[in-house]
């Protein structure tokens, strides 16, 4: 971790204000980035990185320096859109009950589909949240099957079949949107010819 | 592909993203933080608080029985009795009544004490000038009934002497 860093965390845990305006300033965009991620909407994005920050300065005199800092505040940001998604839907985690039934051979051939990160976004827009929560978590941000059981209160094996079924899914959708590209494309050259 | 290609593909579309948030989130978060910080130490005065009266209130309890020994007895005992009497018990009440540091002195007084020193020392430990007061006025008595009471000795005496004979 840089000197620079150090001194400021060692600042915000003596509750030092610049310093704490200094560290939203650097971190916030990175950590909005993840909020909305895991909210359906920017409304939620705000409320949860508000939480969030509020959490950071609460509990920061608890950071180790020997973690990376990155990842402790990423962790906080997705704990409490969890907690956010939770409260909100008035009930606890349960694993999602639409199964997706894809076959090897779909899979093998959907691996190979090239795909855009606006494509993925519509995909984990429409997948389960079940299925999305975990497959963002060790996906995109790298979290591990122990500690996404941990946060999502689950055992580790419910953790590892949902991926695996997250990412079924998620091939499957973005097949069905390549294949649905080439069609409009192929009807495009048609027009023109 | 494998999954890990795949996973890193993914990931890669988000590496190193990054949103600006909207400008109103900073100010409610460190809003949220001063009122937070207010309560904070809100509760620790309240804390500071309960501690001081708690220890207030329980100092004069645990005092109390001790100072249910009472001095008013000794005094009875003792030939100056019916001197020391008035004096004993109505400082007594006004003490424990007003301060528990009055109650301490007092009783630190040795039931083995007379009552004389027993008379002349009271006033003292109650350690307010309206008490003191009291205390002045029974010394004087005391000197008068000490007087007369060594009168009465010498007629006594010699007359004891005479049921012997």
């Amino acid at each position: 971790m840089e000197q620079e860093l150090i001194d400021l965390i060692e600042a915000c845990k003596r509750d030092d204000r610049k310093a704490q305006h200094r560290l939203y300033d650097r971190f916030s965009p990175f950590l909005f980035s993840v909020a909305v991620r895991y909210t359906s909407s920017r409304d939620d994005a705000e409320d949860v990185l508000q939480d969030a920050w509020v959490k950071v300065f609460r509990h920061i005199g608890s950071f180790s320096r020997h973690h990376s800092f990155e990842g402790w505040l990423r962790r906080i940001v997705v704990n409490t859109a969890i907690t956010h998604y939770r409260r909100n839907t008035k009930h606890s985690y349960h694993v999602d009950v639409a199964e997706v039934q894809v076959t090897p051979a779909d899979l093998e051939a959907a691996r190979e589909v090239d795909f855009t990160r606006d494509e993925l976004d519509r995909a984990l827009a429409i997948m389960p949240t079940g299925y999305g929560q975990v497959f963002r978590m060790y996906v995109i941000d790298g979290f591990r099957h122990q500690e996404i059981a941990d946060l999502l209160g689950v055992d580790v094996n419910t953790s590892k079949s949902q991926l695996s079924r997250a990412r079924g899914y998620l091939q499957r959708v973005l097949a069905s949107m390549s294949r649905i590209a080439s069609k409009s494309e192929d009807h495009g050259v048609e027009r023109v010819g | 592909m494998e999954w890990n290609a795949w996973d890193e593909q993914v990931r890669g579309l988000y590496a190193g993203e990054q949103l600006a948030p909207p400008v109103g989130v900073e100010a409610a978060v460190f809003r949220r933080l001063d009122r937070w910080r207010w309560m904070r130490r809100l509760a620790a005065g309240c804390a500071v608080g309960a501690v001081a009266l708690g220890g207030y209130v329980a100092f004069p309890a645990a005092e109390e029985p001790v100072s249910e020994q009472p001095v008013a007895p000794v005094l009875l005992v003792s030939p100056a009795a019916e001197i020391a009497e008035p004096a004993g018990v109505q400082p007594q009440e006004n003490v424990e009544a007003a301060r528990p540091e009055a109650t301490v002195q007092k009783n630190s007084v040795s039931p083995a004490a007379s009552a004389p020193e027993v008379a002349a020392e009271q006033p003292v430990a109650v350690g307010t000038a309206r008490r003191i007061e009291p205390a002045r006025m029974d010394g004087l008595d005391r000197e008068e009934r000490l007087r007369r009471s060594d009168a009465e000795e010498r007629w006594v005496l010699p007359a004891s002497i005479e049921v012997k004979d």
